[in-house]
C-alpha cells in the first residue's frame, strides 16, 4: 500500500515503529520511481543540515523592564496599560498622517510652479501644464495692437499710449531699471505734445483757409454756426493724423528695441564675467587641493620609507 | 534542557534575576528561529526583542510551566508572522524592490579575521552555503517554512509543532511534507545536489 505524506514524514525522521518501517520499505523496493522522490526529499534533509546555527552579534537588549507592566500590574492600572499600548497606533496614525500631508503638499506645490491646471471647457476636460493663459493674453494684446497700428484713431492711439505706459510699468516691476522707464516716460510726453501742437496748428490753419473761402453771404446765413470743411479735407487731415500716429508708434517700438538689446547685452554680459569668476575660483580650489595632496602622498611615502627602513634594520 | 521549570516559575512570580537567565538561555534559539524564518540579521533581532518584550509582559498567560518551551516558540511565531505580513504591507506601497527580494543579487556573510585565518576557502564556501540555504528558505510558503525550521532546526516534536501553530499533527506533517518538497524543487531548480555541498 502506498504510504501517505503523513507516514512519509514519519518514515524520514525515523519517528515509525519497525514494522511500518519494514512496509515502507518493502513498498519502496517494489516501486523504485517512488523510491527516487524520497531520495530527493531525503537530500533536501541532508542539505538543510547544512544550514548551522548563528551566534546572535549583539546581547540581548531588554528594554528599561521597569516600563515593561506585566499583566498583574496592567490590570491594576489599566490607565497606564492603555497609554503603552496605545502608543505605538497613535505614532503609526501620526506618521502615516503626517507623510500623506507632506505627500499632498507636495502636489501642490509642484501643481502650482508647473501651472498645472484642470478645466472643463466647451470641447471638454482640459488638463495643462504652464502659463498658457497669460501667453494667450499677450498674443491678444499684440494682435490688437497690430491692428490699431493698421488703422489707428486717436482714441485708439490714446488706448496704445496707455497700454505701452501700463506695459512699461509692469516691466519696470520685473527688474527693469527705473531709469529706462522715466526715457520712456519722457519720450511719450515729448511726442504727445508734438502732437498736440500739430493738431491745434492745422486746425487753425483748416479755420483760416475756410473763412477766407467761404462767400460773406454764406458766413452770415450761418452766423453763429462754426466753419465746416469738405470731404477731401477732412479725409486729407485724418491721413496725416494716421501717418504721424504710425511714425509716433513706430519710433516708439523702434527706441523700445534698442533698450531690449542694451539690457539684454549688459545681463550676458554680466552673467559671462559670473561665470568665468566662479571658474576662475573653482580652478584655484582644484589646484590647492590637488596641491595638498601632493604634500600628503610625499609625506606618507616618506614615513614609509621610514618604517620600512626601521623594519629591514630590525 | 535550556531551563528549569523552577526558574519559569520564578520568573513568573516577578524574579528579575530569573527572567534574565531564562531569556539569556532562550535568546540564541529564538534568534536562530527568528533569523530563519527572515534571513535578515536586524529583522531578526528585533522579532526576538520583541518575542522577550511580550514574554516579560504576558507571563501570566502561561498557565502551566512545563509548556514554557512551545509557548514562547508561538509567542516568536506569532511575531514573526506578524512581521511578515506586515513587511507584506510595506513591500505593496514601496514603489522600489529592496535588495532582500531581488534574486539576482546573493548577500554574503562578513568574514571574520579569525575565521578567515584557520581555512579561508572553507569559511567562504561555507558562507556561500548558508547564503544559498538561507535563500532557498525564503521562496518557500511561511507556513510550511516555519514547520520545516521547526523540524529540521530546532528539533520539536510534530505534537509541539501543532500545538505551537494551533494546528493538528497531520496538518503539521502535510505542511512540512509540501515543505521540503518544495524546497526540493528549488535546489533541483538551481542544480544543486547534496554531494555539491557536503564537498565543498
Amino acid at each position: 500500500m502506498k504510504p501517505d505524506k503523513n507516514i512519509l514524514i514519519d518514515y524520514l525522521y525515523g519517528e515509525i515503529s519497525d514494522e511500518k518501517r519494514l512496509e515502507i520499505e518493502l513498498y519502496f523496493s517494489q516501486n523504485p520511481a517512488e523510491k527516487v522522490h524520497l531520495e530527493a526529499l531525503k537530500n533536501t534533509q541532508n542539505i538543510l543540515h547544512k544550514l548551522k546555527d548563528k551566534t546572535p552579534k549583539q546581547p540581548l537588549i531588554l528594554m528599561n523592564m521597569d516600563n515593561l507592566t506585566t499583566k498583574t500590574t496592567t490590570k491594576n492600572n489599566q490607565q497606564n496599560s492603555n497609554t503603552t499600548q496605545n502608543q505605538p497606533f497613535f505614532n503609526a496614525f501620526t506618521r502615516n498622517f503626517m507623510g500623506v500631508a507632506a505627500c499632498l503638499g507636495f502636489l501642490f506645490l509642484s501643481a502650482y510652479l508647473t501651472g498645472f491646471s484642470i478645466k472643463q471647457t466647451d470641447k471638454g476636460f482640459e488638463v495643462a501644464f504652464g502659463r498658457n493663459n497669460q501667453n494667450d493674453n499677450q498674443n491678444s494684446e499684440k494682435n490688437q495692437q497690430q491692428k490699431l497700428l493698421l488703422q489707428p484713431t486717436d482714441e485708439q492711439i490714446n488706448q496704445i499710449v496707455k497700454n505701452n505706459q501700463q506695459k512699461d510699468n509692469q516691466n519696470s516691476s520685473q527688474n527693469i531699471s527705473q531709469n529706462d522707464t522715466k526715457f520712456l516716460e519722457n519720450l511719450i510726453n515729448q511726442k504727445m505734445k508734438e502732437k498736440n501742437a500739430y493738431y491745434e496748428q492745422e486746425l487753425s490753419t483748416l479755420k483760416n483757409k475756410a473763412n477766407s473761402q467761404n462767400s460773406n453771404a454764406f458766413l452770415s446765413s450761418n452766423a453763429g454756426k462754426e466753419a465746416t470743411f469738405s470731404n477731401k479735407e477732412v479725409q486729407e487731415m485724418l491721413k496725416k493724423v494716421r501717418e504721424e500716429d504710425f511714425e509716433m508708434m513706430r519710433g516708439f517700438v523702434a527706441a523700445n528695441n534698442i533698450q531690449q538689446s542694451e539690457y539684454i547685452n549688459t545681463a550676458f554680459k554680466s552673467f559671462a564675467d559670473y561665470w568665468e569668476g566662479k571658474r576662475q575660483q573653482d580652478l584655484s580650489a582644484i589646484g590647492s587641493s590637488f596641491s595638498t595632496f601632493k604634500d600628503e602622498a610625499k609625506e606618507k611615502f616618506k614615513e614609509n620609507d621610514m618604517i620600512l627602513t626601521r623594519l629591514t634594520q630590525k | 534542557m535550556l531551563y528549569s521549570e523552577n526558574l519559569v516559575a520564578q520568573a513568573q512570580q516577578g524574579d528579575k534575576q530569573a527572567f534574565n537567565q531564562l531569556a539569556n538561555a532562550w535568546y540564541p534559539r529564538i534568534y536562530n528561529f527568528t533569523y530563519k524564518y527572515f534571513a535578515d540579521e536586524e529583522l531578526a533581532m528585533e522579532v526576538t526583542q520583541k518575542t522577550f518584550i511580550s514574554v516579560y509582559q504576558h507571563f501570566d498567560s502561561l498557565q502551566d510551566t512545563e509548556k514554557f518551551k512551545a509557548w514562547i516558540y508561538r509567542i516568536a511565531y506569532n511575531m514573526c508572522h506578524n512581521e511578515h505580513k506586515k513587511n507584506k504591507k510595506t513591500s505593496f506601497l514601496g514603489l522600489f524592490k529592496t535588495n532582500k527580494d531581488n534574486d539576482d543579487e546573493m548577500e554574503y556573510l562578513p568574514i571574520s579575521d579569525e575565521q578567515n585565518r584557520s581555512n579561508p576557502s572553507n569559511y567562504v564556501e561555507n558562507v556561500e552555503n548558508t547564503a544559498l540555504l538561507e535563500k532557498a528558505l525564503a521562496k518557500i510558503n511561511p507556513d510550511q517554512k516555519a514547520v520545516v525550521i521547526m523540524k529540521e532546526y530546532e528539533g520539536l516534536k510534530f505534537s509541539e509543532i501543532a500545538e505551537i501553530l494551533q494546528i493538528s499533527e497531520s496538518t503539521a506533517k502535510a505542511r512540512l511534507y509540501y515543505g521540503l518538497d518544495a524546497l526540493r524543487k528549488v535546489f533541483e531548480g538551481w542544480n544543486l545536489s547534496k554531494e555539491q555541498m557536503l564537498y565543498s
